[in-house]
C-alpha cells in the first residue's frame, strides 16, 4: 500500500516536473531586450549645485551671463581681426570682403601648371585684387581698413606662418582653435569644474542631422582613409560663430574636397537645436567627419 | 587639460555599433582657469547625393556672341549632369541676374534656391583666340573654390566648357574629371548581316563625330595610348589581320606589323612605348608584347591554350589577360615579363575582355553568366567582385581616364537590333546611352587631352 501511494506520489511529481520544464521552458525569463547604454552621472548635492550654477535659470544667472554680445559673431570678428586665419573663417561676411581676406592663402597652385599644357593654355585668373580694384571703394565699410593695416604690419614668414593653419592646427590646436569668448570671465552655461554630458538622445539627434546635411563627395581612390576633423564654435541659439577650422590635414584633392563638404554639411544644418541648458558642453565641438562606412560597399 | 579620446578606440572596440553608440567624449580640466569642455562626435552617416550647382549663361565681354558664350556653360551644365554627381539648378530659378567674373555672387540670393556652388564665367575673343576666365563660389561658405583662365582656339569652344567642366568636377569631387576626352569606336551602319564597320571618334559627350575609315576593310578592336593622342587597331584588308597606329591629330597611320596567323586585341603600354597583344600559331594563342621602336616582340605566355585580351596595370608592372586553360574563360594577372601566372577569378560562368583601371584599384570584365553578358569590377587580387550592369549582351568596357565611369556596348536582339555605346559609374548607377549617329561599337576612352 505504501509503495503504491510512494509510486503514485512519484508519478504525479514527475508530471509536474515535466509540465514545469515544457511550460516554462528555461533561459527564456532571462532574454531580455537589449537596451542601449543611457550615460548617467551620480552627483552629490554640492555638484548639482554648481550645475544648476551655471544653467540658465539658475539664480546667479545675471552676474554669471554678462556675456551674451561676447558671443555674438561680429564680436567675434572683430576681436579675431589681428588673425588672418581667423578673419577668414569670420561669419561669412559681405562677399567682397570675405574674397578679399581670402586673396593671399589660395595661390592654387594646379592652376599656375596648367599653362604650360598644350593648346589650350590656362592660366591663372589674376589676382581679385586687381581683377576688381573698384570693389573696395564702391563699399567703404569700417571693417577693411584695420584689417588692411593688419596685413601691412605682418612680416612675410609671420603671415605665413598664420595662414598654414592646417599644419598648426594639427600641431596645437587648442592654441590655435581657443574660442577667443573663453577668457576668464564666467559664461552663462558654463560652470567651472563640472562635468555634464550630452544625453544620447541628444547625440543622436544631431547625428541624424548632421546626416542629412553632409553628402560627402561620391569617393574615389584612397577615400576610406579619410577623416575630416572640424573644430566649430557655436551661439547658444545654435547659429555658428565664424568659421569651422579642419583640424587635421591632408593634402589629396579627395581630402580637400571632404573638408569642404563637411563644412558645407556644418553650415547647412545650423541653428543647431541644443539643450540651452548645456550650452557649456556643446558651444566648442569636434565632429570627426568619417565616411568610410558609406564608401564600404565600394 | 582638454582630454579627447581618438575616435580610433571607440571603433577598434566596437566598430560595428560606431554609428549607433554615444561616441562624445567630455573632457573636463583640472586645475585649469579655463573650464572649457569639448563634445567630439563621430559624424559617420551622410547622404552622398547630386550636388547642386547653379551654372548661370557664361557672359559674353562683348567680342562674342552672347550665344556662343551660353553654349559653353551648357557644355559645362550637360557634363556635371551626365556625371550623376551634379545636379545643375534650373536657371529659371535664379534671383541674381547678370554675374559679373570679377565679383563675388550674392550669396544670399543663391542660398534659397539650395544652390551649394555657383560656376560664373565670361567668354570673350582675343586675338583670333577664345578667351575664357571662370570662378567657382561656395555658397554657404562664401569662399572662392577655383578660378581659372585660359585660351583656346576657336573652333575648340565645346572644349573650354570640358575644361571648366573638368575643374568643378576635379575640385568639388577630388577626382580628376573626365570630360575633356574622346572616345573612339566602330561605327556600324547598314544592316545585320553586312554591317559596313568604321573607325569613328568623338567627343565624350557624342558630339564632333568624326570617322576615320572608309568602311572598305573591317576594323576591330581599336584602342587609345593612355598617353598620347594615338590608337591602335586591327584592319582586316582581304584575310589579312594587320595592326595600325594612328595618330589622331595628324592623321598619320602606320602599320605595326602584319603577323602570319590571327592578331587579337592589340593595346598599348601605359608609357605608349610597347604594344601588347596576342597571335595564333600553330593552334595555340600565346600573349606578345611589342617594343614600337625596335619592333621586337617578346612571348609572355606558352601554353596550348587561348590567351588573350591582354591589358597592363597603369604603372606597367603586370598585366591581366584572359585564358581558357583551365577550360574555361578566366582572368588572369601575370608580371609584366611573363611570370607568376594565376588566375584571380572564381566566381562561376565565364570571364572576358578584362580591362585594368587608370587608378590601379580595380579591373573591368565581361562575365557570361546564366546566358546574360554582364560588365563587372574586381579588386587584382580577385576579391571584390561586383555586376554594375547585366542584359542580353554587354561587352567590352572601357575606362574613363579618371577610373570612375565606364563605358560599353549593348547589343540589342532582334533583326533590326545593333550595338549602342552606355556609360556607367562605378558605383553601378547612372548608366547612361550614349547617343551616336548610327550603332557603334567597342568604345576605347582617350585620356584627358591636355
Amino acid at each position: 500500500m505504501v509503495r503504491k501511494s510512494a509510486f503514485i506520489s512519484i508519478a504525479l511529481h514527475l508530471a509536474i516536473l515535466l509540465w514545469v520544464l515544457v511550460v516554462f521552458p528555461a533561459g527564456r525569463a532571462l532574454d531580455a531586450p537589449k537596451i542601449e547604454d543611457v550615460p548617467i552621472d551620480i552627483v552629490t548635492p554640492s555638484e548639482f549645485t554648481k550645475i544648476k550654477a551655471g544653467m540658465v535659470d539658475a539664480k546667479y544667472d545675471a552676474p554669471l551671463a554678462a556675456k551674451p554680445e561676447d558671443q555674438k559673431p561680429k564680436s567675434v570678428t572683430e576681436k579675431e581681426a589681428p588673425k588672418l586665419p581667423k578673419a577668414e573663417a569670420a561669419v561669412p561676411p559681405p562677399p567682397a570682403q570675405q574674397a578679399k581676406a581670402e586673396e593671399p592663402p589660395k595661390p592654387k597652385p594646379e592652376k599656375v601648371e596648367k599653362p604650360k599644357e598644350a593648346e589650350a593654355k590656362k592660366e591663372p585668373l589674376p589676382n581679385k585684387a586687381e581683377a576688381k580694384p573698384e570693389k573696395p571703394k564702391d563699399k567703404p565699410k569700417p571693417k577693411p581698413a584695420p584689417q588692411a593695416e593688419q596685413k601691412h604690419d605682418l612680416n612675410a614668414d609671420r603671415l605665413a606662418a598664420l595662414l598654414n593653419k592646417i599644419p598648426n592646427a594639427a600641431k596645437e590646436p587648442r592654441a590655435v582653435d581657443a574660442p577667443q569668448y573663453t577668457s576668464k570671465k564666467p559664461v552663462k552655461g558654463q560652470s567651472s569644474g563640472t562635468q555634464m554630458t550630452m544625453a544620447v538622445n541628444e547625440i543622436d539627434a544631431l547625428r541624424a542631422k548632421m546626416a542629412r546635411c553632409w553628402s560627402p563627395p561620391p569617393g574615389g581612390l584612397g577615400a576610406d582613409a579619410i577623416i575630416i576633423k572640424l573644430r566649430l564654435q557655436l551661439n547658444e541659439d545654435g547659429t555658428l560663430i565664424g568659421y569651422p577650422t579642419v583640424a587635421n590635414s591632408g593634402g589629396s584633392p579627395f581630402f580637400q574636397a571632404a573638408a569642404d563638404s563637411a563644412v558645407r554639411a556644418v553650415f547647412q544644418c545650423q541653428p543647431y537645436e541644443l539643450p540651452s541648458e548645456k550650452y557649456a558642453v556643446w558651444r566648442d565641438m569636434i565632429l570627426n567627419f568619417d565616411p568610410r562606412q558609406m564608401y564600404g560597399s565600394g | 587639460m582638454i582630454d579627447l579620446i581618438p575616435s580610433s578606440i571607440f571603433q577598434r572596440r566596437a566598430p560595428r555599433l560606431a554609428t549607433v553608440l554615444l561616441c562624445a567624449v567630455i573632457g573636463a580640466s583640472a586645475g585649469s582657469d579655463r573650464a572649457h569642455a569639448v563634445v567630439e562626435l563621430n559624424i559617420t552617416q551622410g547622404n552622398i547625393q547630386p550636388l547642386p550647382i547653379a551654372i548661370p549663361d557664361f557672359a559674353s565681354d562683348g567680342t562674342i556672341d552672347a550665344g556662343a558664350a551660353r553654349e559653353i556653360s551648357d557644355v559645362v551644365s550637360n557634363d556635371l549632369k551626365s556625371s550623376g554627381l551634379f545636379l545643375p539648378i534650373d536657371p529659371a530659378a535664379f534671383i541674381e541676374k547678370g554675374l559679373d567674373v570679377a565679383q563675388a555672387p550674392r550669396f544670399e540670393d543663391w542660398r534659397p534656391i539650395n544652390a551649394q556652388a555657383v560656376a560664373v564665367g565670361r567668354i570673350g575673343n582675343s586675338d583670333g583666340k577664345l578667351r575664357a576666365e571662370f570662378r567657382l563660389w561656395d555658397v554657404l561658405s562664401g569662399k572662392q573654390l577655383a578660378g581659372v583662365q585660359f585660351f583656346t582656339r576657336a573652333k575648340d569652344a565645346r572644349r573650354v566648357g570640358h575644361i571648366i567642366a573638368d575643374v568643378i568636377y576635379e575640385r568639388m569631387t577630388g577626382e580628376k574629371g573626365y570630360f575633356d576626352t574622346r572616345v573612339v569606336f566602330v561605327d556600324e551602319s547598314g544592316p545585320k548581316d553586312k554591317r559596313i564597320k568604321r573607325l569613328a571618334i568623338m567627343d565624350q559627350d557624342g558630339h564632333n563625330v568624326r570617322l576615320l575609315t572608309t568602311g572598305k576593310d573591317l576594323v576591330l578592336t581599336p584602342r587609345f595610348s593612355p598617353s598620347t593622342q594615338e590608337i591602335t587597331y586591327m584592319s582586316f584588308e582581304g584575310d589579312n589581320p594587320k595592326v595600325y597606329l594612328l595618330n589622331i591629330e595628324t592623321g598619320q597611320k602606320e602599320i605595326v606589323g602584319t603577323f602570319p596567323g590571327m592578331t587579337f586585341a592589340p593595346r598599348f603600354s601605359p608609357d605608349g612605348q610597347r604594344i601588347v597583344m596576342s597571335l595564333e600559331q600553330a593552334g595555340a594563342t600565346n600573349i606578345y608584347a611589342m617594343d614600337l621602336r625596335s619592333r621586337r616582340t617578346t612571348q609572355l605566355t606558352s601554353s596550348q591554350a587561348i590567351n588573350t585580351s591582354p591589358c597592363y596595370a597603369p604603372d606597367g608592372s603586370r598585366i591581366v589577360f584572359e585564358s581558357d586553360r583551365d577550360g574555361s574563360q578566366q582572368i588572369y594577372v601575370m608580371n609584366a615579363d611573363g611570370s607568376n601566372q594565376r588566375r584571380i577569378s572564381s566566381g562561376g560562368g565565364s570571364y572576358s575582355t578584362p580591362v585594368w583601371s587608370p587608378r590601379g584599384d580595380l579591373i573591368a570584365f565581361t562575365k557570361l553568366s546564366g546566358g546574360q553578358f554582364l560588365i563587372g569590377v574586381m579588386k587584382p587580387d580577385g576579391s571584390g567582385e561586383r555586376v554594375l550592369t547585366e542584359g542580353f549582351h554587354n561587352e567590352g568596357p572601357t575606362w574613363a581616364p579618371n577610373g570612375r565611369v565606364l563605358m560599353f556596348f549593348r547589343e540589342s536582339p532582334g533583326a533590326g537590333g545593333g550595338p549602342r555605346l552606355f556609360s556607367i559609374d562605378l558605383t553601378g548607377y547612372n548608366e547612361r546611352l550614349v547617343a551616336t549617329p548610327s550603332f557603334g561599337s567597342d568604345p576605347a576612352w582617350s585620356p584627358l587631352i591636355n
